[in-house]
């Protein structure tokens, strides 16, 4: 880390920490200073520690530049865009109402797909400490991970990760993205999501990106995602198309009532048909 | 979502493109299952033969047809005649119809396989039908045909025997009915006759003759009675003539010599004159039961017992054996005067006789008004039975007429136009419409299914699923991803990633992860 930007973590600390009225030393999770000359983390003003990914374009065809996947995660970016010009929003955390409905795929690719605009900084946070995934998108490992800095034996810095030059070589998409995964098992997971802790995390990577992307729990089985909602500037709702009951999906939105829930995304929709429309489609273009 | 909210006409399409299995499967399964068990369904049979209706060759302003019953209601009739067990019995024995079942149920079955079909034409006459169709099921064509052929005979067999029945039927009644009428005719005549004969000179038609007869009778007695009052004024002269003479001739006693004086006129004879003088007036005015006239005539009597019994001119002197010699003058005046009452006795015979008829027929007239209301009536119920025997008797002749045309196969009858025919493959099961019935009700089945799985199906498809239960926007739809192809370009490598080492080392589960 360049001098430059441990004066400007810091004084983003001094900030969060003045807002919340808490001291940041009183915190036991994230060691946020101790070690930050040592850890080799920012290399290429980039946070993170620089690591292999194994991405699956399949599992993250964000990557694909002329999918009509990846067309449909620009458009949620613009739409986030567009949403951010009128109101703050930089922290989205990605919900649903029951699980096997596509919140760590949408959060992974619209991490992907925040990434790539711009040089845009994005930081992808796996949220769902009950079942973290986010890792196989990424190819990534999925320790030290945010289970281990809610547990306080990590700081934010060591648990934060970003492609290293082998895997920059081969997806440059991802070179402007930091990835925290999820760690190990936890007891009392939701004693954590509840802990000011998480929030300070926000507060701390909040200054150093310019999206930060929260995948979380279900939102009806667990209350975690209810937790982390309370510290993030807008939700998402995942809806499986086909899958997600309304039922279910009207108590996810009662559950998420006091966040600020901005949208839906409808996920694996067999009904539209693929555009060719341009090359956008499995049978477009580049083949 | 159905029934959940309002579908458009994309969400049907959807359902029917998600649901396309349940409505083609149960489709065709059905229709294999019904095009099956038609292979298991006994085979029907129909015959049929078309009997034609022609009209009668006569017109019928000329001979009036022999049943003028609605033929719809004549066919109804006929068929319960021959559905009826007795016609039908013979003929499911003699081809022996439905073995193994009771007598009843085998009529039951065939009454149910025999089909009677009007045909209706435009063309026909307003009220009635050209034909109809005689259609019988049975298992096998043979049967089928045979027995059609056998009904056909008893439809036109039954035709011919109600027409022949209708019209012999029709006679017997309208020679009865005339004979009857005859027999009244005759009364009524007998009556008329007997009513004409009491009633002579006085029926309404004789009034004017009557009337006649009564101006000419008047003349006649106007006429007689001035004869008689001419006759009696000359026998009143030759009477004065004659007292003239007595008075002045004198008459000696024979035996005694007395002269005796001569008689005077007596005054009697001269008052009897002048009575029926009177009366003679009278009856010419009046009729003899006029009172005056009655009076007058009594007097007259009198007046002449008194003259006979004490005549004119006799004395008491005259004694026995006396004798008077009167001259020959005196003589011829009492032959005029004998002759003169002769004349007048005929007279006023014939005056009454005259005065007779006309009471005889002032009675007549008087009377007519009350004989002609009888007579009227007399002649009113013999016009009606008349009138009667006269419609019976034209009956009679056009039935005959009829029944004349009806024997000479020239009436209207039954026509067999198209005889029974064989049929050469069944009329049922039909395969095809099995199999359309069955693919219908299979797909029919199928969209119950579908509705049912898709009103249980609450699961959002769609961004106006979002909508509608979340009030969300969606923000962007995914399209399934997984099993679709990656792009060509994009699509890694295998053999050169491996080259670089475990490089697309496929991800540790997750269990393994958490473990």
């Amino acid at each position: 880390m360049n001098r430059t930007h441990q004066e400007l973590l810091r004084a983003a600390l001094e900030d969060s920490a003045s807002a919340d009225g808490m001291p940041v030393s009183t915190l036991p999770g994230p060691r946020l200073t101790a070690d930050i000359a040592a850890a080799p983390v920012f290399a290429g003003d980039m946070p993170g520690v620089p690591c292999r990914w194994r991405a699956s374009l399949i599992d993250l065809p964000s990557l694909q530049p002329r999918t009509a996947v990846a067309e449909q995660f620009r458009r949620l970016r613009s739409r986030l865009l567009e949403y951010r010009a009128q109101q703050p929003l930089k922290t989205i955390l990605m919900s649903s109402a029951q699980p096997q409905e596509g919140k760590s795929f949408v959060a992974a690719n619209l991490a992907v797909g925040l990434n790539q605009h711009r040089g845009t900084r994005v930081l992808l946070i796996d949220g769902d400490m009950r079942r973290y995934s986010l890792q196989r998108y990424l190819g990534a490992a999925f320790k030290p991970g945010l289970a281990d800095y809610l547990a306080g034996t990590h700081a934010p810095e060591e648990i934060m990760q970003r492609a290293d030059a082998a895997t920059l070589e081969e997806f440059p998409g991802l070179a402007h993205l930091s990835f925290i995964p999820g760690g190990g098992m936890l007891e009392h997971v939701s004693d954590l999501s509840e802990d000011a802790h998480f929030g300070n995390l926000i507060r701390y990577v909040k200054p150093l990106f310019d999206w930060v992307v929260v995948d979380s729990s279900p939102v009806t089985l667990v209350s975690d995602a209810v937790n982390l909602a309370r510290h993030c500037d807008g939700v998402l709702l995942v809806v499986r198309a086909g899958v997600t009951k309304y039922p279910d999906a009207q108590r996810a939105q009662a559950e998420l009532q006091a966040s600020n829930l901005i949208g839906a995304v409808l996920n694996a929709v067999e009904d539209r048909p693929a555009p060719s429309y341009y090359g956008y489609g499995p049978a477009g273009a580049d083949a | 979502m159905l029934g959940h909210r309002t579908l458009k006409a994309s969400d049907f399409a959807a359902i029917f493109k998600r649901r396309a299995l349940w409505l083609i499967i149960p489709a065709l399964l059905c229709a294999a299952a019904a095009l099956t068990a038609s292979f298991f369904i006994a085979p029907r049979y129909v015959s049929q033969t078309l009997v034609l209706i022609e009209q009668q060759k006569v017109s019928e302003d000329y001979v009036k047809p022999v049943i003028a019953a609605d033929l719809d209601a004549r066919l109804a009739s006929m068929k319960e005649q021959i559905l009826s067990r007795s016609r039908l019995q013979p003929i499911i024995e003699k081809f022996n119809l439905y073995p193994g079942a009771k007598m009843d149920e085998r009529v039951d079955a065939t009454r149910k396989n025999i089909d009677i079909k009007p045909i209706r034409s435009e063309i026909s006459r307003a009220n009635g039908l050209p034909g109809f169709f005689i259609l019988f099921t049975a298992g096998d064509p043979r049967t089928a045909q045979q027995v059609c052929s056998e009904i056909t005979s008893l439809f036109v067999g039954e035709d011919l025997r109600a027409r022949e029945q209708s019209a012999q039927g029709t006679t017997d009644f309208l020679e009865s009915q005339l004979a009857e009428a005859k027999s009244a005719l005759d009364t009524q005549d007998g009556k008329l006759a007997d009513f004409q004969t009491k009633y002579v000179g006085k029926l309404p038609g004789q009034q004017a003759p009557n009337m006649d007869m009564l101006t000419s009778l008047n003349t006649q007695l106007q006429t007689a009675a001035q004869q008689l009052a001419q006759m009696e004024q000359n026998r009143a002269y030759q009477q004065s003539l004659l007292s003239s003479l007595q008075s002045t001739a004198t008459t000696r006693d024979a035996t005694t010599g007395v002269l005796t004086a001569s008689a005077l006129p007596d005054e009697r004879q001269t008052q009897l004159v002048a009575l029926q003088a009177q009366e003679t007036d009278l009856a010419s005015r009046y009729t003899s039961d006029y009172p005056d006239v009655v009076s007058l005539k009594r007097q007259i009597a009198d007046l002449q017992k008194q003259i006979k019994a004490k005549p004119a001119g006799t004395t008491a002197a005259t004694g026995s054996g006396g004798k008077s010699t009167e001259s020959p003058g005196v003589l011829q005046l009492r032959a005029a005067i004998q002759a003169s009452d002769t004349g007048i006795n005929a007279k006023r015979a014939e005056l009454a006789q005259i005065q007779g008829n006309v009471r005889l027929y002032q009675e007549r007239i008087s009377s007519s008004p009350l004989v002609e209301e009888q007579y009227k009536a007399l002649t009113r119920d013999q016009d009606t039975v008349k009138k009667n025997y006269d419609d019976l008797l034209t009956k009679m002749n056009e039935s005959k007429m009829a029944t004349s045309l009806q024997r000479r196969q020239q009436g209207e009858q039954f026509s067999l136009m198209d005889a029974a025919n064989l049929p050469d493959s069944p009329s049922y099961p039909k395969r095809p419409i099995f199999g359309v019935a069955g693919a219908f009700a299979g797909l029919l089945l199928g969209l119950v299914v579908s509705a049912l799985l898709e009103y249980r199906n609450t699961a959002i498809r769609s961004e106006d699923d979002v909508f509608a239960f979340l009030q969300l926007n969606t923000l962007i739809a995914i399209e399934q991803v997984g099993d679709r192809p990656l792009m060509p370009a994009y699509k890694p490598d295998a053999a050169a990633e491996n080259k670089r080492g475990k490089r697309f080392r496929k991800p540790a589960p997750i269990a393994a992860e958490h473990s």
